[in-house]
């Protein structure tokens, strides 16, 4: 098949690959008024007493950023943030077709660490974690560094062309060093 | 370790401050060389390079029975064909056209979901550990083979499994924060 002309169609078909969707459901002045204003200003002074609790009132427990600077997109290269966006787009459907996580797309129009990095921990308060993509090396070294370090990003930020990969190299190899492998002359370690 | 330019040694004109640190672990003797050099006698090839810059003849004077990950996309390092016929006992690349794909499927989604089901506050190197061993669990020893080293991608398993692996491993080091 020829994936480029498919997928091009596809795209324009779609024309996006993910959306949001309302779990409240808004039909009636009663329920606007619990999900909206009035009501909400409670949950919102819960949170406030007690900022843990947006984990329990709001979606962010369940809710991942998938941020990009669009620098080192697939093996195209510096192409842009708005570019990249397709690709965090199948992120984010990766992330909820296989494990159920709501994951929201971010490209960033900066190419400097610092105004990233800040930028990135001034949003942790309205995700459960964070997942860099496709920023260029060694850039993405530094800013997965620098967010990790400050105190006011309290959520797991996570570099997945880095760590995933690794990760799954890694268990390839572990699987090849036990004993079955052995016996199969596989072995390596 | 290698870049474009060979062996990634410590003060070598052209080093990011990456490289250095990773020089420090992956080079104490500060070895100079290519690419080539650096495979002679190797038992494993991890590549997340370019397409194409591995030779048939790297590949013959690797260690016996050597084990090639060519995981640059689309176009491996060396195609999988080539690198058995030069001796490479198992071979895997990123492509899911060929036997064991390393995919980072396997690991992000539930890496992220058991992360956020302890309400974590860092995915760190234990968890990450634990990720890869969850995973590697899934290949049964009668299953392994040298066209099976990996879970596929659509195995319903992984998930799972990695996301509790992940959970505990976020307990065990004091990151879960329910």
């Amino acid at each position: 098949m020829d994936y480029a002309k498919k997928s091009l169609e596809c795209h324009y078909e779609w024309q996006g690959k993910i959306e949001v969707n309302a779990r409240a459901k808004v039909n009636d002045k009663e329920s606007l008024s619990l999900a909206y204003t009035p009501g909400v200003a409670q949950p919102c002074l819960e949170i406030n007493k007690d900022y843990n609790k947006s984990y329990e009132l709001t979606r962010r427990h369940n809710l991942v950023a998938v941020i990009t600077d669009g620098t080192a997109v697939l093996g195209l290269g510096d192409i842009g943030p708005e570019a990249g966006m397709p690709v965090m787009e199948g992120k984010c459907v990766l992330f909820k077709e296989f494990a159920g996580v709501d994951a929201f797309p971010l490209c960033i129009r900066s190419k400097d660490v610092d105004e990233i990095v800040n930028t990135i921990a001034l949003l942790a308060g309205s995700f459960g974690g964070i997942n860099l993509e496709d920023i260029a090396a060694p850039r993405c070294f530094e800013i997965e560094r620098k967010l990790k370090e400050r105190e006011d990003v309290d959520i797991p930020v996570f570099h997945d062309d880095q760590h995933g990969t690794a990760i799954v190299c890694s268990a390839a190899l572990i699987t090849l060093s036990n004993a079955s492998a052995k016996r199969l002359k596989m072995q390596l370690l | 370790m290698c870049d474009r330019f060979g062996i990634v040694c410590k003060g070598k004109e052209g080093m990011t401050s990456a490289q250095e640190e990773m020089a420090e672990i992956s080079n104490k003797d500060n070895i100079d060389g290519t690419l080539a050099d650096a495979l002679k006698g190797a038992d494993v090839l991890v590549g997340v390079s370019a397409p194409g810059c591995v030779s048939q003849d790297m590949i013959k004077s690797m260690a016996k029975d050597a084990v090639v990950m060519a995981m640059a996309n689309p176009v491996p390092e060396i195609m999988p064909d080539e690198a058995k016929a030069a001796g490479a006992a198992v071979v895997g690349t990123g492509r899911s056209d060929y036997p064991n794909q390393i995919n980072n499927v396997l690991a992000f989604p539930g890496i992220f979901r058991g992360a956020l089901d302890v309400r974590a506050s860092d995915i760190n190197e234990e968890m990450k550990i634990a990720a890869a061993k969850a995973i590697a669990s899934l290949v049964s020893d009668e299953e392994l083979c040298p066209e099976y080293i990996i879970p596929k991608a659509f195995d319903e398993r992984v998930g799972k499994t990695v996301a509790a692996a992940v959970a505990e491993a976020a307990r065990q080091t004091g990151v879960a924060r329910i």
